[in-house]
């Protein structure tokens, strides 16, 4: 009976054993996945939109950067099945999203503003003053 | 004067953002070419969504991802041994928007998974916080079996 012991618990005495100073964790560290968020992307006059699918997350997770006209949007999912017994059955995995996108000079970086609920980030890029279309008055004699 | 030529450069402005939005955007959606990151189901809000079961030694837990499902747009059925969901799932587009990307979709779902174990119908409860359902089902506990001592006579 007791030859059945798991091969997870073997491991980490043989590596406590034999290189004490290496850190035993390691083979128990989850390695964190991520996703590709599906996003929407729409357009108006003043700004464009991207508004993305990231169920499980919180705002403060979620952080957002613009570095070289690139769009990064990455949002950590915290491991919600700790506290949830053993998983029967499993059909999607649980981790953090990432997803980047080129955004050109048309955008104005300083400007950019992001809202998240119901699992929905949905980040508000407003154009540069240069190339939202001005509408001009045409005077009549 | 030729027209078209004024007109170019305003126009090129406009139009070569766009370009550039939309070429990366292409770039960015083609699965394992732009990223490498594992490409979920691009679509995983389908009309069956997709749905993950817990179990501990006294409930089970059903968890679905329905990112912008209201909850008065959820219904949530169970039996001893069944458990379905259903609704709508709605999309804010913003007013006066041209649509330059649609990996998302508006859809009416239903998914019914038969559970391995008799759960108690009366007693369930759903909870959808930040796009996530998590529903707890207690699990019919067994008639408690006792030791009964034997005396010796």
């Amino acid at each position: 009976m007791n030859n059945f012991t798991t091969t997870g618990t073997n491991n980490e005495m043989t590596c406590c054993n034999t290189t004490p100073k290496e850190s035993c964790g390691t083979e128990t560290v989850k390695r964190p996945q991520n996703y590709r968020a599906p996003v929407d992307v729409y357009e108006t006059e003043s700004a464009f939109c991207v508004i993305a699918d990231m169920p499980g997350t919180r705002s403060d997770n979620i952080a957002i950067s613009v570095e070289s006209n690139m769009l990064t949007i990455d949002a950590k999912v915290r491991d919600r099945y700790a506290a949830m017994g053993t998983l029967r059955h499993q059909e999607y995995g649980v981790g953090d999203y990432h997803r980047s996108f080129r955004i050109g000079d048309g955008v104005n970086a300083e400007a950019i503003t992001a809202t998240y609920s119901n699992g929905v980030l949905e980040v508000n890029l407003p154009k540069a003053e240069a190339v939202v279309p001005r509408k001009i008055d045409i005077r009549t004699h | 004067m030729n027209t078209r030529t004024i007109l170019t450069p305003a126009t090129t402005a406009m139009d070569s953002l766009r370009h550039e939005f939309d070429r990366l955007f292409d770039r960015v959606t083609i699965p394992g070419l732009a990223s490498s990151w594992p490409t979920r189901l691009l679509d995983s809000m389908g009309p069956h969504p997709a749905a993950n079961l817990l179990e501990d030694d006294d409930n089970l837990y059903f968890e679905a991802e329905l990112p912008n499902v209201a909850p008065e747009h959820l219904n949530v059925n169970a039996s001893d041994h069944t458990l379905s969901i259903s609704g709508t799932r709605t999309l804010d587009t913003p007013d006066d928007a041209t649509s330059l990307r649609r990996e998302r979709s508006a859809v009416r779902f239903d998914r019914t998974m038969r559970l391995p174990v008799a759960i108690e119908p009366n007693n369930i409860d759903a909870r959808l916080d930040g796009g996530v359902l998590t529903i707890t089902l207690p699990k019919v506990q067994p008639a408690r079996t006792r030791r009964i001592a034997v005396r010796e006579a």
